[in-house]
């Protein structure tokens, strides 16, 4: 860096309110204390940092030290001098200690830990995770670095355990998360995140004993390791460098914490309860213990919080009861791909929603929890209630008949005009299981025919079947409100089987139908992969490969339909489809069928050929006979719509 | 740098899958997504309008008309938020923010393909520039970065400020209604060693000038798949190696210097002094003045090496930061380098090629030599 910013911070053990601030210049924000009369400055130094730890040696007097990244120390506000007094620097005056040794350029410390009850004692660490011991401290077992490195970020040491006996712990931070152990008897630590690159920023232990405590990430993530209790972020920001010190003012209830960034920017949090949500909400509770009227009913919930924190998040699952009661539902959020219904907002004032998809008959079973705005979650809570909305009676007698001529299928079924359900619908599969077994292929409603009114004969038409591919069929009887659904009918199968190619659009049936594909038709999806040759070294003797970077999936299926028009009434098919301005369906004798619409120029081409009889009579002197192309683009088909 | 997962990290090491999306805002809300077909995102560091963007985009729904399009790209109510990330193995996109901006200048081309836009753009500062519209005056003792939200207000009443905290006060000051807010707020800035931009999320921050990261964030070199050449210019005379810092009537003046004897540009050696004067109304004691010039000394020395490289593209790079080029050929070894302008492409693939980004760096200050932290002699306790 090259100019100054928040180094260190230290909080008073005996009043958290009064604080102070370290910066790399030697600038010392102080909150709650006496001002800093006298130190060091390095404002006009542009190798930043110059100074990166503090050491309060009286919180009266505000009088202390400061470790410069040379391993000078330095006084401020009347602290006892320490080492001896040195000015190899022609800019600064400082004090060299005993087993730190001073150099006189480059960054080479980066941290301190002092005896809280003996003056003048400590550790002092370099950026490799060397720990020098000075003053009489201990010196650690662990001799010489422990990064090849500069990547040390934080050192925290305990000298004596809650009895007063000596007793030597500590840890150091790494830069990538790392908490690493010095002094018999550290309890090893599991570290509570690692990242690939320099992101840890501070490390506070608040139980020697069992190892626990928070480390501080740039992005400001606080994160609790051993046993401490986990914690929020206020402020957290991915990929932005917010962070530098975290103090725990107060590891006990309530747990509170202070952070400072490199701005010196100050956030200050207390750790509070997780909220109280209830599933179902107040009484009357939603969904009632039993449902009839509705397959959407209201998913309600309640929210309630001591420190009146506002709703943050929302997660709600439903799930059939047959699936809850036969899985491990501690967590629901695990079988997310499983549920039913699966919802989160972030309004703060929602407190319940109608259901997004019809529930089918059968016991239900709702979770939901939340995050208050100080981040804590709630338990999840949890509903049981039973759908039981009466069902229409199923249609009957459905038959399916193709039309060659038209290639269509006719479908006809037949159902009760009285009860529920005033709609129904025809449905179709293409997948050959559908016969053995209906309830595990999917089912498409039929395009015009999906929402036809229940008469005593209900009549409807697929005008996009395959040809030549056998389709299967179905009915349901429906109806919106309440919004309820029979059993499906019994199967009909039916199939076109002359296959040729068929043009046809979907505004309107009457345009379009079989026509003259001049040539096979090709179909082209542009890959869209970049390839580069970097750079090697020079004397690289190795194969070389290139770096590929795609730009997603192929793109679009594009092809161009060149069709052989052989009299007047062909073109007029051909000029209607292309006038119509509508999504198109190319059906082939392979049974395909493609949605799409045709894009580009639209040439037209007279073949020179003898008029036909009736063109002679109409005084022709040539054939009406062109050849003609339509650029097509594949479109996503109407019943894969979202 | 942006944070990925790992797992993106990892991708954006080798070849990968890249996505870019262009979202569309009104009253900073999502409302319409596009896809890009070319463009770039420009970041430049002290730049006034730290980033910039032109692309050429379409509706990738084709249900767009003229007309939409036009009311969607109102420029008096739109801004434009443009993502560039990859696609994971589970099929699950990681974007990184490009930026938000303000429209300067819109083309719509509606041709049989459909819609084509093409779009300029600058980042939020563009809503700053211009007049006060009233006179302001700032008390004596306010601090600076109280200063600068003040002025501001005038233009953006309610505006959201990440501020540090300079540690330096200003005033009486009096801004005529006549004066341009943005260009004031940006001196105050300089005057506390600071830069006023936009991040790539389109918030407004007041941060430490300099280099954003302690350590290098990314590195390139001959034989990683990502760097694609590399060009080396050095400047040994017009860098200033002093910097005279001073304010309106020279009743703060001080000096800073390059001091390092280890230093090609020191200041008592060879090469002599060079001086850069650095003006500064706002200047209101020596510390400050002596901060500010300190940041500009450290401007000055990086001007003395500039790389340009090409590589792919990495959209978490962000200018100021530290990244390491290793091309021992061009004179490079692990050279530690602050970037100072970035060109991130939204079209990914051009031909059979795809497309690279450009970044300009300047030599790092973190060590004289260039390098991001010297290899030390083992301590000895």
């Amino acid at each position: 860096m090259a100019v100054a910013q928040v180094m260190d911070s230290r909080v008073n053990p005996s009043n958290p309110k009064q604080r102070v601030v370290l910066w790399s210049n030697a600038r010392i924000d102080v909150y709650g204390g006496p001002p800093i009369t006298d130190g060091p400055e390095f404002y006009d130094r542009p190798d930043q940092p110059v100074v990166v730890a503090i050491r309060i040696a009286n919180w009266t007097t505000m009088a202390g030290y400061l470790l410069d990244k040379h391993g000078g120390f330095h006084l401020f506000n009347g602290a006892p001098a320490v080492g001896v007094k040195s000015n190899v620097r022609d800019t600064d005056t400082h004090y060299v200690v005993t087993g730190v040794p001073y150099l006189p350029s480059g960054l080479w410390y980066w941290d301190w830990a002092w005896d809280p009850d003996v003056p003048g004692r400590g550790i002092a660490m370099d950026v490799f995770g060397n720990l020098h011991p000075f003053g009489g401290a201990t010196a650690p077992p662990r001799v010489g670095r422990r990064w090849a490195s500069p990547l040390a970020r934080k050192l925290a040491v305990r000298w004596r355990d809650s009895n007063g006996n000596a007793s030597m712990r500590a840890y150091t931070l790494g830069y990538d998360g790392s908490i690493n152990r010095d002094y018999a008897g550290t309890v090893a630590v599991t570290s509570p995140w690692r990242w690939n690159s320099d992101m840890a920023v501070d490390l506070v232990v608040t139980d020697w004993d069992t190892g626990s405590g928070y480390m501080l990430d740039r992005n400001g993530g606080t994160w609790a390791f051993g046993q401490a209790t986990g914690t929020y972020s206020p402020g957290y920001k991915l990929g932005a460098d917010v962070a530098r010190t975290l103090e725990v003012l107060s590891p006990a209830n309530p747990l509170s914490f202070w952070r400072v960034g490199p701005g010196g920017q100050e956030t200050e949090w207390t750790w509070s309860t997780p909220p109280t949500v209830i599933a179902g909400g107040a009484d009357p509770q939603s969904p009632a213990a039993e449902v009839k009227g509705t397959t959407r009913p209201v998913l309600a919930w309640s929210y309630s919080d001591l420190q009146s924190d506002s709703q943050a998040l929302v997660e709600l699952l439903v799930f059939n009861e047959t699936f809850a009661a036969s899985s491990n539902m501690t967590d629901p959020a695990k079988h997310r791909k499983s549920a039913l219904v699966d919802f989160t907002t972030i309004d703060p004032m929602l407190r319940g929603i109608a259901s997004p998809v019809d529930l089918a008959n059968g016991g239900k079973r709702m979770y939901v929890r939340a995050q208050d705005s100080a981040g804590q979650w709630s338990p999840w809570s949890t509903r049981l209630w039973t759908q039981n909305v009466p069902k229409p009676a199923a249609p009957t007698a459905l038959t399916a008949v193709a039309d060659e001529a038209t290639a269509t299928v006719s479908l006809t079924a037949t159902a009760s005009v009285a009860g529920t359900g005033n709609l129904l619908r025809f449905e179709w599969s293409d997948d050959p299981l559908a016969v053995d077994d209906p309830d595990e292929v999917t089912w498409y409603p039929v395009r015009t025919a999906d929402a036809l009114p229940v008469a005593a004969t209900v009549i409807g038409v697929d005008r996009d079947a395959r040809l030549g591919v056998p389709r299967t069929y179905r009915a349901v009887r429906y109806s919106l409100d309440p919004r309820t659904a029979s059993n499906p009918s019994p199967l009909a199968t039916a199939v076109i089987s002359r296959r040729c190619y068929r043009l046809t659009a979907l505004t309107d049936p009457a345009l379009g139908g079989e026509i003259r594909a001049a040539e096979s038709l090709d179909w082209t999806r542009a890959l869209r992969v970049g390839v580069q040759d970097t750079l090697y070294p020079p004397d690289h003797t190795g194969v070389q490969y290139p770096t590929a970077i795609s730009s997603g999936a192929p793109s679009s299926r594009r092809g161009t339909l060149t069709i052989t028009v052989q009299n007047r009434a062909q073109w007029e098919i051909i000029k209607a489809l292309g006038e119509a301005d509508s999504v198109l369906l190319l059906r082939d004798p392979f049974g395909e069928a493609i949605y799409c619409r045709a894009v580009g120029d639209w040439p037209q081409r007279l073949l020179e050929a003898q008029p036909l009889l009736e063109e002679v009579a109409e005084g022709l002197p040539i054939r009406h006979m062109h050849s003609t192309s339509l650029p097509l683009v594949e479109l996503r088909p109407p019943h894969l719509a979202a | 740098m942006w944070g990925w997962s790992p797992e993106a990290w990892d991708l954006l090491l080798g070849g990968h899958t890249a996505i870019t999306r262009v979202d569309v805002w009104h009253s900073g809300k999502h409302v319409y997504t596009l896809a890009a077909t070319g463009g770039a995102v420009q970041a430049e560091a002290g730049s006034p309008v730290s980033r910039s963007l032109s692309g050429s985009l379409i509706d990738p729904t084709g249900q767009l008309s003229r007309g939409d399009a036009g009311d969607l790209l109102n420029a008096y109510e739109c801004e434009i938020a443009p993502y560039r990330g990859v696609r994971l193995a589970d099929g699950r996109d990681e974007l990184c923010p490009l930026g938000v901006f303000g429209l300067t200048g819109k083309t719509i081309t509606d041709s049989p393909d459909g819609l084509t836009i093409s779009l300029t753009g600058q980042d939020r500062a563009m809503g700053y520039q211009g007049d006060l519209g009233r006179s302001v005056a700032i008390s004596a003792g306010t601090p600076t970065e109280v200063a600068i939200r003040q002025l501001l207000t005038t233009r953006r009443p309610g505006l959201s400020m990440v501020t540090l905290k300079t540690g330096f006060t200003c005033g009486p000051l009096y801004f005529g209604s006549d004066m341009d807010a943005w260009g004031e707020a940006q001196k105050l800035a300089q005057s506390a060693g600071a830069k006023l931009f936009h991040d790539r999320s389109g918030q407004l921050v007041l941060a430490l000038a300099g280099a954003l990261s302690d350590r290098p964030v990314a590195r390139y070199a001959e034989g990683d798949g990502l760097l694609l050449d590399v060009d080396r210019k050095e400047d040994s005379d017009t860098i200033c190696n002093v910097v005279v810092a001073e304010n309106a009537d020279q009743s703060i003046q001080v000096e800073v210097a390059d001091m390092d004897p280890t230093s090609p540009t020191y200041s008592k050696g060879q090469y002599g002094r060079r001086v850069y004067t650095l003006k500064n109304p706002y200047f209101s004691s020596v510390r400050q003045a002596q901060q500010a010039a300190a940041t500009r000394l450290a401007y000055e020395l990086g001007r003395s090496e500039t790389v340009r490289f090409t590589a792919a593209p990495n959209p978490g790079l962000d200018v100021d930061e530290v990244v390491t080029v290793h091309r021992p050929r061009a004179g490079l070894v692990d050279r530690g380098l602050v970037v100072a302008s970035l060109d991130i492409p939204l079209n990914i693939v051009e031909g059979d090629a795809w497309v690279p980004m450009q970044v300009g760096c300047r030599q790092s200050r973190l060590a004289q030599d260039g390098r991001v932290l010297d290899e030390p002699p083992e301590l000895a306790a």
